[in-house]
């Protein structure tokens, strides 16, 4: 069992890495894009539609690891007001629902990706991006985030014991 | 009475959602007691690119949106844009009975009318062209921004191409990431983009492809009463947004001259060369998508 | 009132499922599809809501917000921040209180390099109090000088949630961010003359002790070597949009590469570095861009089924006038505030608020910057303040949410008042923007 949570971590993990890339990917197009127009030079035609798919995969991919490090920011005023034990259920409940809506939405994208593999449909930008590699990334994002909520559900670890320090916010 | 929820691929506000609403109100009057168009909004509700996909999977019931919005799931649409005719003209060839068939095989749509048709796209820039000798311009001198319906246009052009949605044109021709834009005449000033740009590039290239049309499973439980009142509206609106839209252009032209834009004009080779390469890059592009139906519609619609 | 019914079903879901502790963005996922099954198309609506996905962030004007993160973070992990702070010390005299001063100082500076108010205030926080209350000063004169400072970084610009304000909203991002200058700064004076009036009230509130004398030639040198190069990245961010060299969304990138380009110059820069400054933007923007996703088909849903075009009207039909309009949409901002985030703030509001503002003719910044201010204030409202509870992360064992959040209300009042001035003298957020048209 643990094991088997340590591979979903470790997976979670890599999505994370890459955003990480992606996200310098982007500074680096944008820099040159202006260098190139400033120096008259033709900019990177696809530059603008490559940058708006890599915030669609920097908004789905990140998404297991930050449920892992409870990154996902929460309030809790209706939960604040319950007694200790009641707590303590509400938070099963909450795992669980969690749980159940990727599984939801985790088989609907993954039925929506597989039909746009087979019927090779696509999305007109600057380029032609296949529709697979539009839901994919959101249907990865979900089956991690399921694991790892189920890890949450079936283990000790809590989502509310987490020092403000680490609270995410702009 | 039969209902059926529509949306628009422009906030209520613009001229190509009043426009809808005209259509929209002569349905209701005379569909009375027997069916009844329920706009439930623009964008907001389904994002312009998205509103082909909801059509085709039933979501929604009637949309209004251009063909170039949905040609990865119609690319024959565009063949819209690259027409040299009237829709009534393509009515009486049998060119949208084709179309009519390929949108239902690949849109699982109806279509009813192409509407606000009659005005093209034209490029204004922002600096005064520079005029070759054969009665073109030289391209190579402009940064444009462009949508993807007319990116490869520009490029066969020569010109640099930049992509941007439509919300960032003002900040980039003021602060000169592009020096030139292209967009129909009607409508152009709501931008506030005359400010900018000092003068327009004539003639026009490519057609508005403006479309309203429904879900086929809806359309096919419609009344034959509810069809009918919806089939002849569609032609008479399809006329009389076309004469409205010709006046209008004519209108709002004259007055950005009289503003003082300047109208530069290609000839002779120059203007040739120009209109064919816009035609053969929206041909080129639908024969390399699907080339099945590409040497009818282009018999239909241009010849 | 048919709209009545999707309105209080789908308002009261969302806020009881983020109230019993699901995550934001989650909480919004569960509604949507409940309010999809019942309003808009079941199973297929659930499918179109995963095809808009790529047109809710997938969009380039939010580019600048991981942007921005990646700058500010890249020059708080790098110590560069530290050394400004240590050159305005050097500088400001022996005064009374002259710490908080220092701080108010430091973050009006930082605030012109970063984005994020957390980033700021935590930096400033860890670094500051723990300095200040071994000087004696009471904790009211650490903990609210730092909140407000820090809270002045999504004001002056750069502005991460400036940025995310004026893409949901539809205002010119670059106009919106020019606007905050001024009343940044105009806030950044009312609360050093806060800070002397608390003093004079309450002078045992901060000791006066005498400082070793600074030579002028080691202040100069302090701040030419720690604080004139940071204009570097003002001019990147700010400058190349007024000189046209660069689109608002572009700046942000350019800011970036300053930062590095200092780093090289001060031989701080480091790949470790590099990759903890993308570490802390990943996760803020896969935290956000989520919520944005989910947030997005609530409003599809709410717009579809009647629901906003429904309140709207009835708030309409009442005809309350501008100003009473706008003064209720504040009251709600700092209500909701109270519990929430910005970011939920702004995606629960705005579908709300931007037709209502169309209605009244409202100037779209202007309007823009008044909401930004009155989101902002919802960092320091107790009991879901994000400010405070970094505040409480710094500050020593055993400090209460109740002493943080008191010490925070004064500087509440100087906004409260910034945001009346700037309803009573437009020009204060216009004359920037205006100039650069
Ligand atoms: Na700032
Ligand atoms: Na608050």
């Amino acid at each position: 069992m643990e094991k088997f949570f340590g591979a979903v971590g470790w997976a979670s993990w890599c999505l994370a890495a890459i955003t990480k890339l992606i996200l310098a990917a982007i500074v680096i197009e944008v820099v040159a894009d202006v260098a190139l127009r400033n120096l008259n030079l033709r900019p990177i035609g696809w530059g603008i539609s490559a940058i708006e798919y890599g915030l669609l995969y920097a908004a789905f991919l990140p998404m297991p690891w930050l449920v892992h490090i409870k990154g996902h920011v929460f309030v809790e005023f209706l939960r604040k007001a319950l007694p200790e034990g009641g707590r303590r259920v509400l938070e099963r409940v909450v795992y669980l629902v969690c749980v159940g809506l990727c599984v939801y939405v985790t088989w609907v994208s993954a039925g929506m990706t597989w039909e746009a593999w087979q019927t090779g449909s696509y999305e007109t930008k600057t380029f032609d991006m296949p529709n697979w590699a539009i839901y994919a990334p959101v249907c990865l994002g979900f089956l991690l985030s399921t694991l790892e909520w189920l890890r949450f559900l079936v283990g000790q670890a809590s989502l509310y014991d987490l020092g403000v320090l680490e609270r995410e916010g702009l | 009475e039969q209902t059926i929820n529509a949306v628009t691929f422009v906030p209520a506000q613009n001229s190509f959602a009043v426009s809808f609403m005209k259509f929209v109100k002569e349905v209701n009057e005379k569909g009375k007691g027997i069916v009844h168009i329920n706009v439930r909004g623009g964008p907001e509700v389904i994002p312009s690119g998205q509103q082909g996909d909801a059509q085709k999977s039933g979501l929604i019931d009637m949309i209004e949106t251009p063909a170039g919005l949905y040609l990865n799931l119609v690319p024959e649409g565009e063949a819209f844009a690259a027409s040299t005719k009237s829709p009534e003209a393509v009515r009486a060839n049998g060119g949208w009975d084709l179309m009519q068939k390929i949108y239902a095989k690949k849109g699982n749509a109806h279509l009813l009318a192409h509407i606000d048709s009659g005005a093209g796209f034209n490029i204004f820039t922002v600096d005064k062209p520079v005029m070759t000798a054969d009665g073109g311009i030289d391209w190579t001198k402009l940064k444009i921004r462009a949508s993807p319906l007319y990116r490869t246009f520009f490029t066969n052009l020569g010109t640099t191409v930049i992509v941007q949605s439509q919300s960032e044109v003002y900040t980039s021709l003021e602060r000169g990431v592009v020096n030139a834009t292209a967009y129909p005449i009607q409508g152009f000033h709501n931008y506030g983009w005359d400010k900018f740009v000092k003068y327009r590039v004539d003639p026009s290239f490519f057609q508005t492809d403006v479309l309203i049309s429904m879900n086929l499973k809806k359309w096919n439980s419609l009344s034959p009463e509810a069809q009918k009142i919806l089939t002849d509206v569609s032609i008479g609106f399809e006329k009389e947004s076309r004469a409205d839209t010709i006046a209008e252009t004519k209108k709002e032209g004259d007055a950005m001259i009289a503003a003082g834009q300047t109208v530069v004009t290609l000839t002779g080779k120059g203007k040739a060369e120009f209109l064919d390469k816009a035609a053969a890059a929206s041909w080129e592009r639908m024969e390399k998508r699907d080339p099945t139906y590409i040497p009818q519609l282009k018999k239909f619609f241009t010849q | 009132m048919d709209w009545l019914y999707p309105f209080s079903l789908m308002v009261g879901l969302i806020l009881f499922f983020m109230g019993v502790g699901l995550p934001v963005a989650f909480a919004f996922f569960v509604t949507n599809i409940i309010a999809l099954f019942l309003f808009f198309g079941g199973s297929v609506g659930v499918s179109q809501m995963i095809s808009n996905f790529s047109a809710a962030v997938g969009t380039f004007a939010l580019a600048p917000l991981p942007l921005f993160l990646i700058m500010g973070s890249l020059f708080f992990r790098s110590g560069l921040g530290d050394g400004v702070m240590h050159a305005l010390d050097l500088c400001i005299g022996s005064l009374r209180a002259r710490l908080s001063y220092v701080v108010l100082a430091a973050g009006a500076v930082f605030s012109a390099l970063s984005g994020s108010s957390l980033a700021n205030t935590g930096m400033m926080g860890s670094l500051m109090v723990p300095e200040m209350l071994n000087r004696g000063y009471k904790p009211k004169m650490a903990f609210g000088p730092i909140l407000g400072a820090g809270s002045l970084a999504v004001i002056i610009p750069p502005s991460s949630l400036g940025v995310l304000l004026g893409s949901l909203a539809q205002i010119d991002v670059g106009a919106l961010l020019i606007a905050g200058a001024l009343p940044g700064l105009l806030l950044a004076c009312m609360f050093a003359g806060l800070i002397f009036v608390q003093t004079l009230i309450d002078p045992e509130a901060a000791p006066q002790y005498d400082m070793a004398p600074v030579p002028l030639l080691a202040k100069i040198r302090a701040v030419s070597v720690n604080v004139v190069p940071m204009g570097v990245i003002i001019f990147l961010v700010v400058g190349t949009i007024i000189l046209g060299i660069a689109t608002p969304t572009e700046s942000a990138a350019l800011g970036c590469l300053g930062v590095v380009l200092l780093l090289f110059a001060y031989r701080r820069f480091s790949f470790r570095l590099v990759w903890d400054s993308l570490d802390d933007a990943m996760k803020v923007t896969g935290m956000t861009f989520l919520i944005i996703s989910a947030s997005t088909t609530f409003s599809q849903v709410f717009a579809f089924s009647g629901a906003s075009n429904g309140f709207i009207n009835y708030l309409l039909s009442m005809n309350p006038g501008p100003y009473l309009f706008l003064f209720l949409m504040v009251v709600t901002v700092l209500i909701l505030g109270a519990f929430m985030d910005q970011v939920s703030m702004m995606l629960i509001t705005l579908p709300l608020f931007i037709p209502i503002a169309h209605t009244m003719h409202f100037d779209p910044v202007w309007f823009g910057l008044i909401l930004l201010l009155s989101y902002e204030v919802g960092f320091t409202t107790p009991p879901f303040g994000l400010l405070l509870f970094v505040m409480l992360g710094v500050a020593p064992q055993g400090t209460t949410l109740k002493t943080v959040a008191f010490s925070a209300l004064p500087f509440i009042a100087c906004t409260l008042l910034l945001i009346v001035l700037i309803v009573a003298f437009p020009q204060i957020a216009l004359f920037l923007p205006n100039l650069f048209n």
